[in-house]
This record gives C-alpha cells, sequence and structure tokens, in this order.
C-alpha cells in the first residue's frame, strides 16, 4: 500500500512526462516508478499513442466560403473625392456672387430708366419696390409678366429696361435652366435668381420656389444699393454702352454653368 | 502580393484584401473551431464571427504571426458559444461516423496510405472528435489547441489567458479523461492502434 501515493503521483505526470516539460527530480521519480508499475506503463503507452492519433486527425474542410461582404468595406479614398466638396463650394459661392451682382446691376438699370422718363417718375417709383418683392416672393414671379403689359403705360418702358437686358441674356438663362434641371440643387440659386428678375422661361420660374433663400440675401443687397443707385442714375442719364459690368455678369454665369457641369461629373465619378 | 501586404491594405479597409486572408486560412480557422465544437454549424458560426471580429479589430494586430492571431480569435469565439449556452448533449457518435455519406469532407492522409488506413483513420478521427466532445469546455480547448494544432504550453496559456501551470494539469486531466473514453470502447490497447513513424 506504500505504493499508493506514489503511483497517483505518476499518473499524473505521464501526461507533463510526455512533452518533456517535467523536472529532473519528476523524470527520475516517474522512470523509477515506470520500472515497477507495469499499469503506468500501458497507460504511458495509450497516452502516447492517443495523442499521436490525434495529431494525424484529418483536416476538415470549411463547408462554405467565409469571405465577407463586401459592403462590409470601407471604401477607399479616391482623388475624385476630395475633388466635389471643393467644386460644390466654387460653384456656389459663384451663384451667389453671380445672384447679388445680377440683382444689383439690375436695380441700377431700372431705377435709371426710371430717372430718366421724365413723365414716369412716380410710376417708375414703386417699381423697384416691386421687382424686390419680386425676389423676395418668388410665388409672386409668375403673375408679374401677366400684369405687366396691364400695367399703366409709364410702366411699361420701367418694365421694359430689364427685359431688354434680360433678353440680351436669354440664351445664357435658357442654358443655365437646361444645365440646372440637371445640376438640380447647385445651378438652381442662378435659374432662379434670373427667372425671379427677369422671369426668363416657364419652367425657370418654377424653379423659383426653391430661391427664397438666395434670393432674401441678394434683395436686401439691392435695398442697400437702392440709394447709391438712383445717385448714380440721376449724374448719369441712361446711356446704351456696354456696361462693362455686364461682362462681368455673362463671365460670372459661364463660370457658374462650368463650374456646375464640373462639379456634377465629380459627383458622378464619386458615386 | 504577400502577406503582410494584404494585411496592410485590410488595414486600411480593403475587403478584398482581407477576403484573400479569408480563403487562405478559413480550413485552419474553420478546423479548429470544428474540433472544439463539435458540430458543423457551430464551427460555422463560431467561424464567422472569428473572421468578422478579426476584420473589426484588424487595427490591434501588431506583427507576428497571422495564423496564431487568427486561431485566437476564433478560439476565443468559441470559448464565448460555449459559455452562452452552458453545455449542450454532446453529439452523439452514430451522427458521427454518419458523416462518412454526409456533407463533412475530410482530407485524405495521404495517397500513399492504403485504403484500409484511411478508413481505419476516420473511424479512429470520429471516435476522437466524439470523445473530444465529451470533455468540459476548459479542458477541450487545451487538448484540442495543444494535441490537434501542437501548440506549445506558452501559446495556449496566452490564448486561454491562464498560467502554465494551468495549462499543464488541465492538459494531464483532458487526455487521461480521453483515454479512458477510448479505452472503454476497446481502443488504445497499446497494440490496437499504432501509427507508422510514430516519432512522440
Amino acid at each position: 500500500m506504500a505504493r499508493q501515493p506514489d503511483h497517483i503521483r505518476a499518473e499524473e505526470l505521464i501526461s507533463a512526462y510526455l512533452d518533456h516539460r517535467v523536472t529532473a527530480e519528476e523524470k527520475r521519480f516517474f522512470e523509477q516508478h515506470l520500472a515497477t508499475c507495469a499499469d503506468c506503463r500501458a497507460q504511458l503507452e495509450a497516452t502516447r499513442s492517443m495523442i499521436a492519433a490525434l495529431r494525424v486527425m484529418p483536416v476538415v474542410k470549411a463547408p462554405r466560403s467565409f469571405v465577407l461582404p463586401r459592403e462590409m468595406g470601407k471604401q477607399p479614398k479616391r482623388p475624385v473625392f476630395n475633388w466635389y466638396p471643393a467644386l460644390r463650394l466654387a460653384t456656389v459661392v459663384a451663384a451667389m456672387a453671380f445672384a447679388i451682382l445680377f440683382a444689383s446691376d439690375l436695380l441700377i438699370v431700372r431705377s435709371g430708366g426710371g430717372a430718366a422718363n421724365v413723365v414716369s417718375i412716380p410710376a417708375a417709383a414703386p417699381a423697384p419696390r416691386a421687382m424686390n418683392d419680386a425676389a423676395a416672393q418668388p410665388t409672386a414671379a409668375p403673375a408679374q409678366p401677366a400684369q405687366a403689359p396691364s400695367q399703366p403705360p409709364a410702366f411699361a418702358p420701367t418694365a421694359a429696361a430689364p427685359a431688354a437686358t434680360a433678353e440680351t441674356q436669354a440664351p445664357v438663362a435658357g442654358a443655365a435652366a437646361k444645365s440646372g434641371t440637371l445640376t438640380a440643387t447647385l445651378s438652381q440659386p442662378v435659374v432662379s435668381a434670373l427667372a425671379a428678375a427677369a422671369t426668363a422661361t416657364p419652367e425657370a420660374t418654377a424653379v423659383t420656389l426653391q430661391a427664397q433663400a438666395t434670393s432674401a440675401p441678394a434683395s436686401a443687397a439691392t435695398e442697400q444699393i437702392g440709394p447709391a443707385g438712383e445717385r448714380n442714375a440721376v449724374s448719369t442719364p441712361a446711356l446704351p454702352v456696354i456696361d462693362p459690368l455686364r461682362v462681368v455678369e455673362i463671365a460670372l454665369l459661364g463660370l457658374v454653368v462650368v463650374l456646375g457641369a464640373a462639379t456634377l461629373i465629380a459627383r458622378r465619378r464619386q458615386l | 502580393m504577400d502577406e503582410n501586404a494584404l494585411i496592410k491594405s485590410a488595414q486600411k479597409g480593403d475587403i478584398d484584401a482581407f477576403n484573400r486572408l479569408v480563403l487562405a486560412y478559413q480550413h485552419q480557422v474553420y478546423n479548429l473551431a470544428y474540433r472544439i465544437m463539435g458540430e458543423e454549424a457551430s464551427a460555422a458560426d463560431a467561424t464567422q464571427e472569428a473572421f468578422i471580429s478579426a476584420y473589426n479589430h484588424l487595427k490591434s494586430f501588431r506583427g507576428g504571426s497571422f495564423k496564431s492571431w487568427l486561431l485566437r480569435i476564433v478560439t476565443n469565439a468559441c470559448y464565448d458559444d460555449l459559455r452562452r449556452r452552458k453545455r449542450r448533449p454532446a453529439t452523439s457518435l452514430d451522427n458521427l461516423v454518419g458523416d462518412e455519406n454526409g456533407d463533412t469532407e475530410f482530407d485524405l492522409p495521404s495517397p500513399a496510405d492504403g485504403p484500409e488506413t484511411i478508413v481505419q483513420q476516420h473511424e479512429m478521427a470520429a471516435l476522437l472528435q466524439a470523445g473530444i466532445t465529451t470533455l468540459p469546455d476548459d479542458q477541450r480547448i487545451v487538448l484540442v489547441l495543444s494535441d490537434i494544432q501542437g501548440m506549445s504550453y506558452e501559446e495556449i496559456a496566452e490564448i486561454t489567458k491562464s498560467n502554465l501551470g494551468t495549462v499543464k494539469s488541465r492538459l494531464n486531466r483532458a487526455r487521461t479523461k480521453l483515454r479512458e473514453y477510448l479505452q472503454a470502447r476497446g481502443e488504445l490497447l497499446p497494440e490496437s492502434y499504432r501509427l507508422e513513424g510514430d516519432g512522440v
């Protein structure tokens, strides 16, 4: 019975002994015990065989592929991606610059025309305000051209003045309106600013509903410029020279169209 | 592209690069999961979980063996899974033997082995697997990592977050239980199963 504790200790050492994880003392003890214990010898052999069998267990093949769905991947950044916000900002800035410039220019021409027509001074006075209203409340804009012909004749020359200027830009406005439907949110301010002022195309006036945000600062600007414009009109009576301002306006509009198109391309490529 | 380049790309979010790593390691990862879980569906779940987790934590991989890193993750996935549902009745032996004509595919041990050896190995593998699933979780994981995956005590201690003494004693208990399981079924009488080239 004295062997019993030794036997238990030896059994505990079988696993570590096979892995060479026993101390020198343990090793000596185990091998000594092994020499006298047939049972421990048998267990050692059995364990050795079992480990050998475990080592050569066949590799079970995966029953399916475990690749992850592509949606899990974050899109690797592309250079186009960086262009889009910059282009968008540039387009918005250019469009707003154009809207402000055009609105203020329109007011100058209007009040100039009103001042030139001596007879219609009282009639011309509400005219700029009417235009401001048109800009501030674009929903009223479609009503304006309908009323314009039915107005007293005194109003006609003043209404004709922006109409004439608008006509020169009509093709441009038309182009802008076409690209405006494409560039949706981007060119709309431009198109609707044109529409609110000159009511160039019916489809453009349909867009004016959304122009309120940009039209509001624009009309604010015209109000500020208003008195200066009238003074200017009095000192220089309407001269039919090509205003350099008009050239700047057209150039700006062209820039807006080009930028809008570039933004659209950048966005499409990003998607 | 070598493995390190693929890992770098995958760390930047390139899912295609990561999936190439998945294809390279999925059999080894699944195999480990299968040996621990003992059945196909749970092993597949753990494997998928492990690859998703690996992808999400790829930033935390800082060199070393990518395979070991993956195996550690799948072991933890199995651990969590086992802990979640506690103990379930072990897969029956009939089921495993029935796999012979079922879905589970085994690699042939070697073309040089005769058909008898192959059949013998498959029978033995099925019996071993059935025995492994009867072991308590802690012991089972240590036994699979050590005796099937061939990992060192140190690696196992790291994966299971335990010390060398714990690994040693768990492995001893696991081997003793498995041996008794096999002996109760008439296996492992010293002459009954011998491998040629037994270098242990």
